[in-house]
C-alpha cells in the first residue's frame, strides 16, 4: 500500500509540464462579452413595482470586514492549510490581459508626454469654475458614508460628482492623495474614477433642502447650510477660493464593492477567485508604493453597464470593477499617533507583531519606531524613504488578495511601475497641485524613492526582462528593465543566453535596457507541421543581476516566417 | 402541530437544502474559465497531493472554524450592520452631545480571589465644562458589591479638584500573618465593609510632577470572611497559626489627610522615557471612634531612574521604596492600615495583602515595552519585604523575591485592562521558594 502511494506521488511528480502551444497569446478576456442576469421584483420606496435586470447590489460591512479579515478568515485558511499557489488570469507571457478589471495601459501610454493619460478623465468630466454662475452647482445629496466630510454636486452639463473636504490637520494632502492615487491607478491598469482638485467660489452652490449626511460611525444627520459651511470653513483656501476634491460619478449602474476574495455569484462573467486575480494581488505593491493602507473592499466599485443605453439596470451588460477612494494615501494620519506610526507597517490590529514583540521583549527595533515627521512637511504624516520595505509593507487589515501576492505577482507589477519614469512622478506630484511647491518637490522624491526600492526589490529576483518579441526571422528581444530602470550599475548586466539544448548564444545589449539573442535555425519550411515538437525551443536569458532566469517558449517555422514567440516563464531561482 | 426535537432537526436540514438549492439556482450560469497561457491545468505536484494528510487531519478544526463560527457570525454581524447595529450599541455605550457620556463592561479575575463583572461609566463635561464624572460599579453576587463615583473638575489647566465616594462589601480578602516571615499557608480570609470618601486637590508641575493634597473619611467593617474551602482569619487566630489582628471584629473610623510630592521629569511618548521620579507621600489617620491615642501616620518615599533604551518606549528602570506606619498614640494601628506590599502595589507577584507590617523596604527593577498601539509588555523583579517598626530586622536573608510578566494597557488610570502572571517566594532564609503565584486579568481592583 505505501509502495503504491510513494508510486502515485512519483508519477504525479514525474507529469509532465505541457509546452505552451502554438497561438496568440491571451491579451483580452472575454468577461466584457454581454451577459443576461434574471430579472427580478426589485421594490423601492419610489416605485414598488420596479424591476431590475442587473446582479444585486452588495451592501458591505465595514466592522465584520475588518474582523474577519483581521480574525475569522486567516483562522480558517490557517487550518485549511490554504496555500495560495500562483495567480490564475495568467496568459503565456506572463502578463495580465485586458479585462472588465485591469487594461494594460502603461506600456501604450506616450514616454514622451509624460503627463498624457495619467487621469481617468476625459475632457468633457473636467470642471470649469471660472466660467461657472453662481447659484449653478447643485448640492442635491450629503455624503451617506467614510470619514471624509462631502456633499454631491449636480453640475449642468457635467453631470454629478462628490465634492470630499479635508481635515485641517493634513490641509491639501487627502485631495492631493485622491488626485495622484487615482492617476496611479488608472496608469497602471486599473479602472478608477475620475478625480480631480476644484478650486471654487462657494456661491457657486446652491443647496437643496432636507438632505441628510452620514459617516462610518453615528446616526445621519442633518445636512443643512450649516453643515455645509462648516466643510467650506474647514476646506483650504487659496485666493478666497475653496480647494475641494471632486470625484465623477461612475457611469452604469453601482452595485456595491467587489470583494477580495470569491467571485459574485450573480456576475456569469466573473470566474476567477478574486484572491487568485493577478492585478488584485499585484495591487498590494502598487497600494505599498503609495501607501494606499487603506485598500479593502469598501473602497472599490462594481459597475454594471447595459448594453441598453439609458436603461441602467436592464440585461443583458456587463461588470466593471473600479478601485475608488485613494484619499489615505501619501501619509494619511489616524486620531490616535500610535496607530498612525504603524500605519503601512503592521496591521491595526496585528497578532503576528504582538507576539513577536512580546516575545522578543521589544528588543528589535522595528519601523514605527523609526518613523519621523518631516519639519515643513507635516501634512505627509509618516510616509517616507527612509523606512520602506516593500515586501513588507501592510494595509490597515489583512486583504485576501494581498496575502495571496507571490512573486510573480509582485514581480508583474514591478514591471509595471518601472514604467513611471522619474518624469512622470514629477508630473504625479505637480498633480496634487499643493500652494507650495516645496511640498511638490518633496512629494516627488518621496514617491520616486519608493519606486526605486520596490524596483531594487522585485526585478532583482526574477528576471526582470519583460517585453519580450521576435524581430524580423530570428532576434529574440526584450527590455532589461532593471538595467533601464538603473536598479545595479550598467556593468553589473553581464548578459548570457542558451538554448534547451545547452547551446550558448550570442546575446546583444542596446541602450535603454534592450536586449537581443539572435536564434538558429532548427526547423525548416513546411516539412512538419508549425506545432511539430521539433520546432519548439526554450531559451534561457540570465542578465547576472536578478537570480532568476527568462525562459521564452518558441516556434521555430522555418526561414521564411521565422520564429514565433508563444511563451515565457520566469522560474524561481 | 408540536413539532418534535427530530422534527425541527428535519424542518432545518430541509430548509438549508432549499436555501443552498435556491441560492444555486438565483445566479446565472457561468462562462468557463478561459485557458489563459494554453496549457490547460496545471499538473498535479506532490505538495497538492501531500497537503491532503494534514488537510484531513485538522479538517474538524476547519469545519469549526469556518461553518460553525465564521460563517454564521458573519451573517449575525452583516445583518446587524445592515440594521444599524453598530450605530445603535455606539449611541446605547457613549451617547450624549459629541458621546461625551458612556459605559462599557468590565471583568476581572485575580486568582486566589472572586472574579467580578461590572461596568464602567464616564461622563465628560457632565452639567458643566470641565467637570468629569467616573463610575465603576462591580458584583460577584450579593455578598460583593464594590462602586466608586468620581467627579473631578477641572480647575486651572491640568489641576484638578476630584471627589472620590468609593464602597466596597466583600467577603474574600486574605490575611496571612504579621511581618517578614509570614506563610502563604496561613492564608485566612475576613469580610470587609469599606466606605471611603475623599476631596483631593491636583496640581500640576513641571512635566509629570504634581502635588496631591486629600482630606477623606474612611469608614472600615472587617468580619468573618469566606472563600471555597479557605479558613477564615478566625479559624486560624483559634488554630494558633497567628494571633488576631488589630483591627479585626471592629473595626474603625478613620478621617485622614494625605500629601504626596512627586518630583517626575518624564513626559508622555513619544518623548523619551530616560527620566527620574522622587516622590513623597504622606498620610496621617485617626480612628474617631476610638480618640484618643488611635492615630496613625503613614509616609514613604520612592526613588526612581528610567532609561528609554532606544528613545522609543523601551524602558529599564530601578526604583527604592521605603514605606512606613506609626502610631500616634498608644493604640496600635488597624492591620489594614499597615504597610502592605503585593497586589497593585509594590511587588505584584504576591497576593494582595500577602505581606503586612510596619514598615517595607523594596527595590524593583522593570522593564517596559511596547507591543502594539496603547499596549505595552511589562516585566518586574523586585526585592523587598516587611518589617517591623522602622525596618527593624531589615538583613538580606529576610528578603523576598517576586517576578511578574505581563500586559497593560497605556492610558488613563480610570479604565486600564491588564493581564499579569506573577510569583512571589518565601523569604531567603526559608529557602526563598516560590509560594505564591498570581494570575490577573481584567481592570482595576477594588
Amino acid at each position: 500500500m505505501r509502495s503504491i502511494a510513494l508510486l502515485a506521488i512519483g508519477l504525479i511528480g514525474c507529469a509532465p509540464i505541457a509546452r505552451f502551444p502554438l497561438r496568440e497569446p491571451m491579451w483580452q478576456d472575454s468577461d466584457l462579452r454581454p451577459v443576461a442576469v434574471p430579472c427580478r421584483s426589485h421594490p423601492s420606496a419610489k416605485d414598488p413595482h420596479h424591476v431590475t435586470c442587473a446582479p444585486e447590489i452588495y451592501d458591505s460591512t465595514l466592522v465584520w470586514d475588518g474582523v474577519d479579515n483581521l480574525v475569522f478568515r486567516p483562522l480558517s485558511e490557517a487550518f485549511a492549510f490554504d496555500r495560495g499557489g500562483e495567480a490564475v488570469d495568467v496568459n503565456s507571457l506572463d502578463e495580465v490581459p485586458d479585462s472588465s478589471w485591469f487594461v494594460n495601459r502603461v506600456e501604450k501610454a506616450a514616454p514622451g508626454d509624460p503627463e498624457g493619460n495619467m487621469s481617468a478623465c476625459d475632457a468633457s468630466q473636467f470642471l470649469d469654475p471660472q466660467s461657472a454662475a453662481d447659484g449653478t452647482w447643485v448640492v442635491d445629496k450629503g455624503k451617506g458614508d467614510g470619514s471624509s466630510p462631502g456633499f454631491r454636486v449636480n453640475v449642468p452639463g457635467k453631470g454629478k460628482y462628490m465634492f470630499k473636504g479635508e481635515p485641517t490637520d493634513q490641509p491639501e494632502r487627502p485631495s492631493a492623495a485622491s488626485i495622484v492615487g487615482a492617476a496611479v491607478y488608472h496608469l497602471a491598469g486599473y479602472n478608477t474614477s475620475c478625480e480631480q482638485i476644484v478650486y471654487f467660489k462657494p456661491s457657486l452652490l446652491k443647496l437643496l433642502p432636507g438632505l441628510r449626511s452620514a459617516a462610518n460611525f453615528g446616526d445621519d444627520k442633518v445636512f443643512d447650510q450649516k453643515a455645509l459651511d462648516k466643510i467650506l470653513a474647514d476646506s483650504p483656501k487659496r485666493g478666497g477660493l475653496v480647494r475641494m476634491q471632486a470625484s465623477a460619478w461612475l457611469p452604469g449602474y453601482l452595485i456595491g464593492p467587489f470583494r477580495y476574495k470569491g467571485t459574485r455569484g450573480d456576475d456569469p462573467n466573473d470566474v476567477v477567485p478574486h484572491e487568485d486575480r493577478r492585478e488584485l494581488r499585484g495591487g498590494r505593491l502598487l497600494a505599498a508604493w503609495i501607501d494606499h493602507f487603506d485598500a479593502r473592499e469598501q473602497n472599490t466599485m462594481d459597475a454594471w453597464v447595459s448594453e441598453h443605453a439609458g436603461e441602467s439596470e436592464a440585461s443583458p451588460g456587463h461588470v466593471v470593477h473600479y478601485y475608488l477612494d485613494t484619499s489615505d494615501c501619501l501619509g494619511s494620519e489616524w486620531d490616535w499617533n500610535e496607530i498612525s506610526r504603524r500605519l503601512g507597517y503592521s496591521y491595526v490590529i496585528d497578532w503576528g507583531d504582538v507576539a513577536r514583540d512580546f516575545v522578543t521583549l521589544g528588543i528589535p527595533t522595528r519601523p514605527w519606531d523609526r518613523v519621523k515627521r518631516v519639519p515643513g512637511r507635516e501634512i505627509f504624516g509618516y510616509f517616507d524613504v527612509k523606512n520602506f520595505e516593500p515586501d513588507e509593507w501592510k494595509n490597515e487589515y489583512p486583504n485576501p488578495a494581498f496575502s495571496r501576492m507571490t512573486e510573480r505577482d509582485g514581480a508583474w507589477m514591478a514591471r509595471i511601475l518601472a514604467h513611471f519614469t522619474p518624469q512622470r512622478v514629477e508630473a504625479l506630484a505637480k498633480m496634487a497641485n499643493f500652494t507650495d511647491p516645496g511640498s511638490t518637490t518633496y512629494l516627488a522624491s518621496v514617491l520616486e524613492g519608493r519606486l526605486e526600492r520596490i524596483l531594487a526589490r522585485y526585478l532583482t529576483r526574477l528576471s526582470p526582462i519583460a517585453d519580450v518579441h521576435v524581430e524580423g526571422a530570428d532576434r529574440l528581444c526584450g527590455v532589461d528593465w532593471a538595467r533601464k530602470r538603473a536598479v545595479r550599475e550598467a556593468a553589473s548586466f553581464r548578459y548570457a543566453a542558451r538554448l534547451s539544448t545547452g547551446r550558448g548564444l550570442t546575446i546583444s545589449a542596446r541602450d535603454g535596457g534592450g536586449i537581443c539573442v539572435t536564434l538558429p535555425r532548427v526547423a525548416q519550411d513546411g516539412r512538419s507541421p508549425d506545432d511539430a515538437a521539433e520546432r519548439y525551443v526554450g531559451v534561457t536569458i540570465d542578465d547576472r543581476v536578478a537570480r532568476g532566469s527568462l525562459v521564452a517558449h518558441l516556434y521555430d517555422l522555418g526561414p521564411t516566417r521565422g520564429y514565433r514567440l508563444v511563451g515565457v516563464e520566469r522560474p524561481n531561482p | 402541530m408540536m413539532l418534535t426535537p427530530r422534527r425541527h432537526l428535519m424542518l432545518a436540514c430541509v430548509s438549508v437544502t432549499l436555501l443552498v438549492c435556491v441560492s444555486a439556482s438565483a445566479d446565472a450560469p457561468k462562462r468557463a474559465v478561459p485557458d489563459y497561457d494554453g496549457r490547460g491545468r496545471r499538473p498535479t505536484t506532490p505538495g497538492d497531493v501531500a497537503i491532503w494528510v494534514p488537510r484531513i487531519v485538522f479538517s474538524p478544526l476547519y469545519l469549526t472554524s469556518e461553518f460553525v463560527i465564521r460563517r454564521p457570525l458573519g451573517a449575525l454581524i452583516m445583518g446587524a450592520e445592515r440594521s444599524h447595529l453598530p450605530t445603535i450599541l455606539y449611541d446605547f455605550f457613549a451617547f450624549g452631545p459629541d458621546h461625551k457620556a458612556g459605559f462599557a463592561p468590565i471583568a476581572l479575575f485575580d486568582f486566589g480571589f472572586n472574579p467580578s463583572v461590572g461596568v464602567y461609566a464616564f461622563w465628560d463635561d457632565a452639567f458643566a465644562k470641565g467637570n468629569d464624572l467616573r463610575l465603576h460599579g462591580s458584583t460577584w453576587g450579593a455578598d460583593w458589591l464594590a462602586g466608586s463615583l468620581t467627579d473631578r473638575v477641572q480647575l486651572h489647566g491640568k489641576d484638578t479638584l476630584s471627589l472620590n465616594l468609593t464602597a466596597v462589601h466583600r467577603p474574600d480578602q486574605a490575611y496571612f500573618g504579621m511581618g517578614p516571615r509570614s506563610l502563604q499557608s496561613s492564608l485566612g480570609r475576613y469580610g470587609e465593609d469599606r466606605v471611603d470618601g475623599a476631596a483631593a486637590v491636583d496640581v500640576r508641575l513641571w512635566r509629570a510632577s504634581h502635588v496631591q493634597t486629600a482630606i477623606g473619611v474612611r469608614s472600615v467593617s472587617l468580619y468573618r470572611g469566606h472563600y471555597g474551602s479557605d479558613p477564615s482569619i478566625e479559624q486560624q487566630a483559634a488554630s494558633g497559626v497567628f494571633p488576631l489582628p488589630d483591627g479585626f471584629d471592629r473595626g474603625y473610623t478613620a478621617e485622614y489627610n494625605r500629601v504626596l510630592l512627586a518630583l517626575d521629569s518624564r513626559q508622555q511618548r513619544p518623548a523619551s522615557g530616560s527620566e527620574m521620579r522622587i516622590e513623597l507621600a504622606s498620610e496621617q489617620g485617626n480612628d474617631v471612634r476610638r480618640e484618643p491615642g488611635s492615630g496613625w501616620m503613614r509616609y514613604g518615599a520612592t526613588a526612581a531612574g528610567y532609561w528609554d533604551l532606544n528613545d522609543n518606549g523601551r524602558v529599564v528602570s530601578l526604583s527604592i521604596s521605603a514605606l512606613f506606619a506609626d502610631p500616634l498614640g498608644s493604640r496600635p494601628i488597624p492591620f489594614t492600615e499597615l504597610v502592605s506590599l503585593g497586589g497593585d502595589k509594590p511587588m505584584p507577584g504576591f497576593w494582595w495583602g500577602r505581606l503586612v507590617d510596619r514598615s517595607a523596604a523594596v527595590a524593583t527593577a522593570e522593564y517596559r515595552w511596547p507591543i502594539a498601539p496603547y499596549l505595552d509588555g511589562s516585566m518586574q523583579a523586585a526585592m523587598g519585604n516587611v518589617f517591623g517598626e522602622h525596618l527593624d530586622d531589615l538583613k538580606p536573608s529576610l528578603l523576598r523575591f517576586s517576578g511578574a510578566i505581563g500586559l497593560s494597557t497605556v492610558g488613563p488610570p480610570d479604565s486600564s485592562l491588564q493581564l499579569l502572571f506573577g510569583f512571589g517566594t518565601e523569604t531567603f532564609e526559608h529557602g526563598g521558594q516560590v509560594d505564591s503565584i498570581r494570575v490577573v486579568l481584567g481592570t482595576n481592583r477594588f
